[in-house]
Order: structure tokens, then sequence, then C-alpha cells
């Protein structure tokens, strides 16, 4: 489902990956771990293709780097959900609208978007914020309507960056919960992390970055 | 893409960000106030100028008297001649009564006989006023039987010629200096609103937005605050002209007036100035650059 093939990747004279080959299979559990700056989040934006390689190619779902069309990549985008650090989350609007962004991007039926909105707030347990801004949420329910939004479009595969990043344990634990449940009905989960207490938590393929290449840690 | 959804969005930009939508809406009506006064002025001055051509009649002198038979003839073949409007017989009678207003003096009193010639005096079609129409009418015309010369203000013309010409390209190019950096001052505007949505524009690219998905809202609401801009100059403009012009306007003994298609024009136009700056504006942030800082 998502294959490097001698992925090179350059910043400026900068090498972040060299030779880099991977394969992830379907519904995998995968933690991308490695020091900060190695390389975490662009291995997630090749695979988002918020960038693409300087040499090799990335393959993800029926899309391939090396063919790839500006035009296509909001359409790759829509079947893979996209967890950020730093949340994401529109500030213009409430936490319903927000959630419902990713469906109005896809032309869905509104009576289709209330429904799989609310089911989604209600699956990370926030149905009492519809109505809120996400300036007053705190940072572990704007990451969790992050995560609806990630999820309303029922994606094959889950990217998330580094999702616990700035929370408390007690909030990690929480999504970690969720991740662990989407799995369970099918969808990949890719999450960069330098958290490794979670490894502990919930057990899965390990891929740690190193000298520009990945290593499976096992 | 749902039409409802982005009627939707684009509203909802008015209310979420009423500081930089109300900058947007003036930023247009100054722009707008500036063009359309320029617009006003230029448009009667060119009205002006083309009611002194309108004054400048041909003077058609004949060589002999004519009867009555061949006055009805030349009138229908003076008539006939494009750009030729009103034609007006000028008897010997009426030549000299025109002598007597001009002059003060009757030919009675100093002559015997009227030397005065039989004339015509036409009038010009407006569109032909110019001195290269007037000219091509007078040769014309001088070519007939009978007629023994043809008089007009032809220097008048051709100066009024000149100087339109010169008149035309200067208010040409401050029009479209004006119009361009109205384009500019407002594309610029709504930039710096957009500029502060990068965020949430980037946002939208990587949650699977299309760019036209994207974009259709700020448009709309780029030609929604174009549109409150052309009528908020439409306002002033009504305002300064029915209160303070038009009362001067007798005194200065042009009429100045500004018609409704006008004002259609301007609000018309605002919505043109919105569109355009909004795409001008919003296209650097749309695009795909596949590298970005993040
Ligand atoms: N757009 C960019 N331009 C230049 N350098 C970049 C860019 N994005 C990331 N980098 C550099 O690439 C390296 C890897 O960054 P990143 O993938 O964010 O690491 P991690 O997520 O593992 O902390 C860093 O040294 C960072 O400075
Ligand atoms: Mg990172």
């Amino acid at each position: 489902m998502i294959e490097f093939h001698n992925v090179r990747l350059t910043f400026g004279n900068q090498d972040i990956f060299d030779h880099a080959n991977l394969a992830i299979s379907e519904g995998e559990f995968v933690y991308v771990i490695g020091e900060t700056g190695i390389g975490k989040s662009s291995f997630l934006r090749l695979l988002y293709m918020d960038t693409l390689p300087t040499f090799g190619r990335v393959r993800i779902g029926g899309y391939d780097s090396s063919s790839i069309t500006r035009h296509q990549i909001p359409f790759l985008r829509r079947t893979i959900g996209i967890v950020f650090q730093d949340y994401r989350l529109l500030e213009d609007r409430n936490v319903f609208d927000n959630v419902a962004f990713a469906l109005h991007v896809t032309g869905a039926r509104r009576q289709v978007i209330a429904s799989k909105v609310h089911r989604l707030l209600s699956e990370v347990g926030l149905s009492s914020k519809e109505f809120a801004m996400p300036d007053d949420l705190s940072g572990g329910e704007k990451q969790r309507v992050a995560i609806a939004r990630a999820l309303v479009n029922d994606p094959v595969i889950l990217l998330a960056d580094e999702p616990t990043g700035n929370l408390d344990p007690t909030a990690s634990r929480d999504i970690l919960a969720i991740f662990d449940r989407v799995n369970r009905r099918g969808t990949a989960i890719i999450m960069a992390t330098h958290d490794y207490s979670l490894l502990a938590q919930r057990p899965g393929r390990v891929i740690k970055i190193q000298n520009h290449s990945f290593y499976d840690v096992v | 893409m749902s039409v409802s959804y982005t009627l939707k969005e684009s509203f909802a930009g008015f209310r979420r960000n009423r500081a930089a939508s109300l900058i947007t809406v003036f930023t247009v009506s100054i722009s707008l106030l500036l063009l359309g006064v320029f617009a006003i002025i230029t448009m009667n001055f060119a009205g002006f100028v083309e009611q002194i051509r309108s004054r400048v009649d041909l003077e058609v002198f004949l060589d002999t008297d004519i009867n009555e038979r061949q006055q009805e003839e030349m009138n229908d073949i003076l008539t006939s001649i494009p750009g030729v409007d009103e034609v007006v017989f000028v008897s010997k009678e009426d030549a000299a009564k025109i002598f007597e207003r001009d002059f003060g003096e009757s030919f009675d009193d100093i002559l015997e006989d009227n030397p005065l010639p039989q004339s015509f005096r036409l009038s010009i079609r407006e569109g032909y006023t110019t001195s290269d129409s007037v000219a091509v009418i007078a040769g014309r015309v001088e070519k007939l039987q009978l007629v023994e010369s043809v008089h007009y203000r032809k220097q008048l013309l051709e100066l009024i010629d000149r100087r339109a010409r010169a008149f035309t390209v200067a208010t040409l190019f401050i029009g479209i200096m004006l119009a361009l950096s109205a384009v500019i001052l407002v594309a610029n505007t709504i930039r710096l609103t957009i500029y502060a949505k990068r965020h949430i524009i980037r946002t939208m690219k990587l949650v699977g937005a299309t760019p036209m998905f994207i974009r259709a809202p700020f448009l709309i609401e780029g030609v929604f605050h174009g549109m409150l801009g052309g009528i908020i100059a439409s306002l002033l403009i009504e305002i300064v002209f029915s209160f303070f012009i038009q009362p001067l306007s007798e005194d200065l003994l042009v009429s100045i007036h500004v018609s409704w298609s006008f004002y259609a024009l301007l609000v018309l136009g605002g919505c043109l100035l919105g569109l355009l700056g909004s795409l001008i504006s919003i296209g650097r942030f749309l695009k795909e650059a596949l590298v970005q800082p993040n």
C-alpha cells in the first residue's frame, strides 16, 4: 500500500533521505521514531505529497510521486487522514464546521455530513463541544477534533505527526485509545513520535529513521 | 462542489472578519469615487465640445438667383448628402434682415438694390462634425451646379479636432492609470486579508480541498465587497451632485447630470474590481509548491 523505492530527499544541500526503501501494508500500526530533525515530518509529507522526492519514487494507494499531477493531489489527500502536531484546525469556525470541512471538499450532501460529523464527534468524545470554537478547547480536545476531521472520510491510512507531542499523559492515552479502535476496524496508522512510552502502551511495528534511511526495530 | 456551501462560506467571511471587510469596501469606494468623478468630468467636457461642434453650420451661396422649383430641387439634393441634417433656404430678403440685425444698418439706406446672394444654411448631423467629415460635405456641395461658394468655420473645427485628439489621449491615459491603480490598491488590500488567512488556506489544501473549492468563496466575497463599494461610491457621487453641483450648474451654463446607467456601471465596476482583486491576491496562496517550510 505504501512503498518507498530508492528515495532521496534533499533540502538545499542537506540530505534527509538517501537510498531509502520501505514497504507498509494495509492495516498496519506503525510508529516512526528518530531524533528531532532527522526527517519524521518530512517522511509524512512525502506520503501526503506536500513535498516530492528529489530522486526515486513514493507510492501510496494508487498514486505514484513520479507521475502524480497537481490536480490529483487533493484527491490523494482525501483518501488519507492527516493529524498534525499543531492540530491545524480552521480557527475561524467551530468544531462541527472543522470536521464538516473535510466532507464539504468532497461535495458530500448536507444530511450525510451532519450524521457523519456527529458520529465522529461522539467517537472522539466531543459531542458536547460541537459549537465550541477551537480557541476555547484544550490541547487534547483540539487534537481529538483534528482526529475526527482526519477520520471523517473513512481513510485507509491515518498519518499522525507527533499527535501527543503537546499533550499530557492522560490526553495522550485517550488519543492512543482512539487510534487503536480505528486500527482494529482496518485503517492503517502511521504515527511519528519520540514518546517511547506509547510503544509500551500499544505495541506496533517500529520504524526508525537513521542514516537517511528506514530500519525496522524489533 | 456545493453551491449553497460556497455561498454560505462567502458570507461567513464577512461576518468572521468585519474590520478587513470594511477596509476592502472602503478601498473600493474611494477608488471608484476617484474614477467616477474623473469619468463624469471627462464626459461632460466631451459633451460640451460636441455642442460647440454641432453649432458649426455650412453656408452655401448661390451664383444666380433661383426660382421656387429650383429651390425645392436644390433642397432635395442637399438633404440627400450624407451628414447633412437640416437645410434652410435663406432668401435675399432674409439675408438682408440678417445683415441689418448684425450690422444695424439697412441696405435700403445705402443701395437701391439688394446685392446679397441667395443661400442655403446646412446644419451637420451628429457624428459628421469632425473637420474631415465637414470638409468632405463642403466639397460635395461646392461641386453642385449653381453653387458659388461654401463657407464654414474651418479653423475652429480643425482646432477643436486637434485639441480633442490630445484630450482623448490624455484622458484615456489618466483613466487607464486610475483604473490600474484602483485594481492594484484593491488587490493589495484583499491580499492583506487573505495573507491573514494563509494558515487556514494551507490547512484546507492539506485536508484535500481543490484550489477552486478554496478560491470560490474568496471570489464571491470579493465581488460582494466590490458591489458594496460601488453602491457607496454611487451614493456619495449622487449626494455631491444633487446637493452641490446641480444648484450651481445654471450659473456655470453647462448642465452636468449623472445618469442611472452610470451608477449601474459604477456598481458593476466595483464587482469587477473586487473579483480581480481577489483573483490576483489569492493565486499565490493556492499554488501547490510541493516543497514548503512548515
Ligand atoms: N521546507 C524545508 N526546507 C528546508 N529544510 C527543511 C524543510 N523542511 C524540513 N527541513 C529540514 O529537514 C530536517 C528534517 O526535518 P523534519 O522532517 O521536520 O524532522 P523531524 O520531524 O524528524 O523533527 C530538519 O533539519 C529541517 O530543518
Ligand atoms: Mg517533526
